[in-house]
């Protein structure tokens, strides 16, 4: 199994270093840079690319062969640009590798150790560090787990407990008299389970679309006032949080407050020439990045002839603009009813306050925004991701034959909401059976 | 006669753990002697007379696998052989017997005579003799002194014991045999933490006075499962259980003289196995039951005893006789003597190390309930992994260690080591975390290389499974080598998925209703091989996808266990730990980071600054 993780702080940067270490290291470098040969201990300039062939960033990455690298495994550093966005897309990039995987905190470091490569290291100022980093996850677990949150997991622990202490009942104590009817018995609490976990992973994602930003395509023929428009909002909003022109040759992304909202917006270069979408065999991959964005700005020159293939593109998550109307045109926007276009002058900053109005009410609309999000890390998503899986395959066994199979799928469960509320250890189990069951002839 | 004075081993006690400890240090070949109170209670089994069980079953196909004997005395004396969970998954069946009592001891005693290297002497040990931080010899009562390098104390129930028979105690091991006293003293002087529990038994009934006729009766499996790999038929005859319940009556008597018994009047005070509840328990702690099953449970072909299984009480006796009057088939029993509950000192297990060895006396071993445990079967266990490893060290060689990802005895030493006991420890399925792996099926090849590694196996039992081996492999290449597509497969009635790619016989099997009959059926070259073969392949087949998760999660916890803790390590010097869980590593003192981790209470954070703590002085003292 290979890990990976951020190395850099979090946090928007100018520079952030995305470490992976294990046997598909090389592999990974490999497939990402589209380099054949890899020197290590190079520093390389490359573009990096997803799985999809699509560009993810530009930037530096060094390769560093066993054992000479931090872990003592085959280890890629990859420096590339700071922003959230390309950091989280690159890390899920790398989830998609097999036998690869978020590493745990501290995971690098115990690499490290079993390689015995430690030595390279001050170790007091290791066992600073790694306290900090402890103290910093305690005080951020600390703040998420307010007293409704504790509530919640502890909630879901229990019945886990109640639940898989039920099962491990009917394979312990079979001889003594613990029903049978395990499966029916616990099939809708499961199933409830199961559906709060969903629940707390999609209000996770909401949450993350609040500190992250909601992101808003802007898609309009070459020359309709993308930029302008773009321009103007900034201007007009208090704060700019950042204006990252290119950290892809595709994207331009760009991040303002708006009524209060953290909003992206990206104008995709694709998108930048009406022509080429519609006749490039790139429309799918375009596509895909608009369905990844909670709104989409469609954007014409009023004077101009509508392009009906980007027309095509509206749907219940578009706004439909009409730039430069401080110029007279004798285009006539045919069905304003199903459109309701909003009328604009960027450049004469006529109409913005009622597409702000618009673009905020849209994201209201859309995006029921949940304050109360429990989900503190990544990882904690990707736990609660494995122990949906496992209970469903549970719930797919419905015969006493594979009850050590169902077991085994909720145990798995339960270890994985374990790395998110704490573990479950036997005791807990037995004491749990013996609460409920008159067990022992 | 000249008596033998000098030995490698004495195992003290020759109860289950005590047996087997004996014969193990004997068949790894040193001069072995095993010292107890009389001849005639060897292998005695004090409570129910039955062996196996969930959990259970698979230390005992464990011990056999070791070359052990209770799996081989067990099938002798079974009387009554059924599978437990059978109609669950094959990961989760326990074997279990009823034994007879009688013929138990009499092969135990056969088995045990059978080696040439070990002496039984009949004699109770009232002394050790100590030379600073090792035991040079034992005194009994008769006055003699037994001198060993290794000692292994085995005694059960004894130490302190003390029964319980409503406000009535006596002074006793067992019924009727006297405690041994003196020996937690002088253990307690060497600051051994020492605690105490508690057990019970039920009364025992006269089988002629009880009336079968209404009950509900209980046979053996048609097809017996044996414990030991080496029993291919029965040896005693089967008999059939009675089984009767409680009732409303019994359950207001009981309340009526609930502060009659010793476990609710306050004089017991120490606590016993909640699985293993009293009739008393059940009825204040589950007071909506309305009545509780008993199984009545022959003793032996040659005597009319019966085991009430269920009934376990330390209520007066004459309660306990109105008791029994009660239940049905009961009516007109005579009790031939009454159940108890028994209180004993048992040492702290978290004192010893991975082969049972006392950290604090270099050459004294503990196993079985002295350490904390209840169960024949968990005491046999441990019995084994004490003589094993007290005849390795006579002979200067490696200790052998059992580990959590290999069997359910590495489980259970581990838990003991590790996390100590807080109430009597037994065995159960769910403390394995490797369940679907570890199977009572596959015990042998999980651990008889283990045994024919470390040379203590019998011949027989060495070729036998070399040759099973053997076989097995040969089957698993038949059925690798033979590809065929779905579409021959359904035409043959066996429904796969038709996604075009052809598949070996042996991925055929992990489908439900894939048999190898079935498949002989169509591919009438395949050889047939012996049912226990058969059976494997199948199995294994079945829990192909989950045994390979599993082999991936035994590969990091086998790295977390190959990380040794320098065994001279200062806890007070490294910095950043808890003073909470300094103590605790003191106390425990693991040998691996894994098994730091298991300690409860010890977090992975703490791990990484040991670990950090480890390698930097290492690096300095290099």
């Amino acid at each position: 199994m290979s890990i990976f993780a951020l190395a850099t702080a979090p946090g928007t940067s100018g520079l952030a270093v995305i470490r992976v270490s294990g046997k598909e290291a090389f592999k990974v470098a490999q497939t990402l840079t589209k380099f054949k040969k890899i020197k290590p201990r190079v520093a390389n300039f490359s573009s990096f690319y997803d799985h999809k062939n699509k560009l993810i960033d530009k930037g530096i990455f060094i390769f560093f062969q066993k054992p000479n690298s931090y872990t003592g495994d085959d280890v890629v550093e990859f420096h590339i640009h700071g922003s959230n966005a390309v950091i989280k897309y690159f890390l899920k990039t790398l989830s998609n590798f097999k036998n690869c995987r978020l590493a745990k905190p501290g995971e690098f470091t115990k690499t490290a150790l079993l390689n015995k490569k430690i030595n390279l290291l001050q170790a007091e100022s290791l066992i600073d560090l790694i306290n900090s980093e402890t103290e910093l996850q305690r005080i951020q677990a600390l703040k998420v787990m307010n007293e409704d949150t504790t509530k919640v997991y502890n909630n879901l622990r229990d019945q886990m407990i109640k639940i898989l202490s039920d099962y491990e009942a009917v394979i312990d104590f079979s001889d003594d008299e613990v029903g049978d009817n395990v499966f029916s018995n616990n099939r809708d609490k499961l199933l409830k389970i199961n559906d709060k976990i969903k629940e707390i992973i999609l209000k996770g994602e909401n949450s993350e679309k609040i500190r992250e930003g909601f992101k808003i395509s802007i898609i309009g023929p070459t020359n309709s006032g993308k930029s302008s428009l773009i321009n103007c909002l900034s201007n007009r909003q208090v704060s700019i949080v950042s204006n990252v022109p290119g950290t892809t040759r595709d994207i331009i992304e760009t991040t303002i407050m708006l009524n209060g909202k953290l909003v992206r917006f990206f104008d995709t270069a694709g998108f930048r020439n009406s022509k080429n979408i519609v006749e490039k065999k790139g429309i799918s991959l375009t596509n895909k990045n608009l369905k990844d964005s909670d709104l989409k700005l469609i954007i014409f020159d009023h004077t101009k002839k509508i392009d009906k293939k980007i027309l095509k593109l509206f749907d219940l998550k578009s706004i439909l603009v009409l730039n430069k109307i401080d110029i007279k045109s004798s285009n006539k926007f045919l069905e304003d009813k199903i459109y309701k276009p909003i009328r604009i002058s960027a450049k004469k900053n006529i109409g913005i306050s009622n597409l702000v109005k618009t673009i905020s009410k849209k994201i209201d609309d859309h995006f029921t925004v949940n304050k109360d999000n429990i989900i503190s890390r990544q990882r904690h998503t990707k736990s609660l991701e494995n122990t949906v899986f496992f209970i469903e395959r549970c719930l797919n066994k419905k015969t006493i034959d594979q009850i050590d199979l169902a077991a085994e799928d909720l145990r798995l469960a339960v270890r994985n909401l374990g790395e998110v509320v704490g573990y479950v250890n036997v005791e807990e189990l037995l004491d749990r059976i013996f609460k409920d069951f008159c067990i022992g002839k | 006669m000249n008596l033998e004075k000098n030995f490698d081993v004495i195992v003290i006690g020759a109860g289950h753990a005590g047996c087997e400890a004996a014969a193990a240090a004997a068949r790894s070949g040193v001069n072995t002697a095993l010292i107890t109170n009389s001849l005639s209670t060897i292998g005695e089994m004090s409570c129910n007379p039955a062996i196996g069980g969930l959990g259970k079953g698979h230390l005992v196909r464990e011990i056999d696998a070791l070359d052990g004997i209770m799996g081989i005395v067990a099938d002798q004396s079974g009387i009554q052989f059924r599978l437990l969970n059978s109609s669950r998954g094959h990961a989760v069946r326990g074997p279990r017997t009823q034994s007879d009592r009688e013929l138990y001891k009499k092969y135990m005693q056969e088995m045990l005579l059978s080696y040439c290297n070990l002496s039984l002497l009949y004699d109770p040990v009232t002394k050790f003799e100590f030379s600073k931080n090792k035991i040079i010899s034992i005194e009994t009562q008769s006055g003699n002194s037994f001198s060993a390098k290794k000692f292994i104390l085995t005694t059960g129930t004894f130490l302190n014991g003390l029964i319980h028979i409503g406000d009535e105690k006596i002074s006793a091991g067992r019924i009727d045999e006297k405690p041994t006293l003196g020996l937690s003293e002088q253990l307690k002087k060497l600051n051994f933490k020492i605690g105490r529990l508690k057990t019970g038994t039920p009364p025992r009934l006269d089988g002629t006075t009880i009336n079968y006729e209404e009950l509900e009766m209980q046979d053996a499996d048609e097809k017996p499962y044996f414990f030991s790999y080496l029993t291919k038929k029965i040896n005693a005859k089967q008999i059939s259980c009675g089984m009767t319940y409680t009732n409303d009556k019994v359950h207001r008597i009981i309340e009526k003289n609930l502060k009659r018994s010793a476990m609710y009047s306050g004089s017991i005070k120490s606590v016993g196995p909640r699985y293993c509840p009293s009739i008393e328990d059940k009825i204040v702690k589950f007071k909506d039951k309305q009545r509780h099953q008993i199984f009545l449970e022959p003793e032996s072909l040659t005597t009319n005893i019966v085991y009430p299984n269920g009934i376990s009480t330390s209520l007066p006796k004459q309660i306990q006789q109105e008791i029994l009057f009660k239940i049905n088939g009961l009516q007109n029993v005579r009790m031939i003597r009454p159940g108890y509950a028994i209180e004993y000192d048992y040492v702290f297990p978290t004192e010893l190390d991975f082969t049972l060895k006392t950290k604090k006396i270099e050459n004294l071993y503990l196993a079985g309930q002295i350490n904390g445990t209840t169960g024949y079967e968990e005491a046999a266990a441990q019995g084994i992994v004490a003589g094993l490893n007290a005849a390795q060290s006579v002979k200067n060689l490696e200790p052998i260690k059992f580990e959590r990802s290999q069997s359910y005895i590495g489980v259970m030493i581990d838990d003991l080591i590790t996390k100590g006991v807080s109430e009597p420890y037994r065995m159960f399925t769910s403390r394995a975390e490797y369940r679907l792996t570890l199977r009572a099926d596959n015990a042998d090849l999980r651990l008889t290389p283990l045994a024919i590694k470390y040379n203590f196996i019998s011949e027989i039992r060495k070729s036998k499974f070399i040759n099973k081996i053997n076989d097995l492999n040969d089957f698993k290449v038949i059925l690798s080598n033979k590809i065929v597509s779905p579409t021959v497969l359904k035409k043959n009635g066996i429904k796969i998925s038709q996604d075009g790619r052809k598949k070996s016989l042996l991925q055929i099997l992990k489908f439900k209703d894939v048999t190898l009959e079935k498949i002989r059926s169509i591919f009438s070259d395949i050889p047939k091989y012996e049912d226990e073969i058969e059976d494997l392949i199948k199995t294994e087949s079945h829990y192909s996808g989950y045994i390979e998760q599993q082999k991936r999660d035994i590969s990091i916890f086998e790295k977390d266990e190959n990380l040794i803790i320098p065994k001279n390590i200062d806890y007070d010097l490294v910095s950043g730990l808890s003073n909470e869980i300094k103590r605790k590593l003191k106390e425990i003192r693991p040998l691996t980071f894994g098994q730091a981790l298991r300690i409860d209470g010890v977090t992975p954070a703490a791990i990484n600054i040991l670990m950090i703590y480890c390698k930097n002085t290492l690096r300095k003292a290099s």
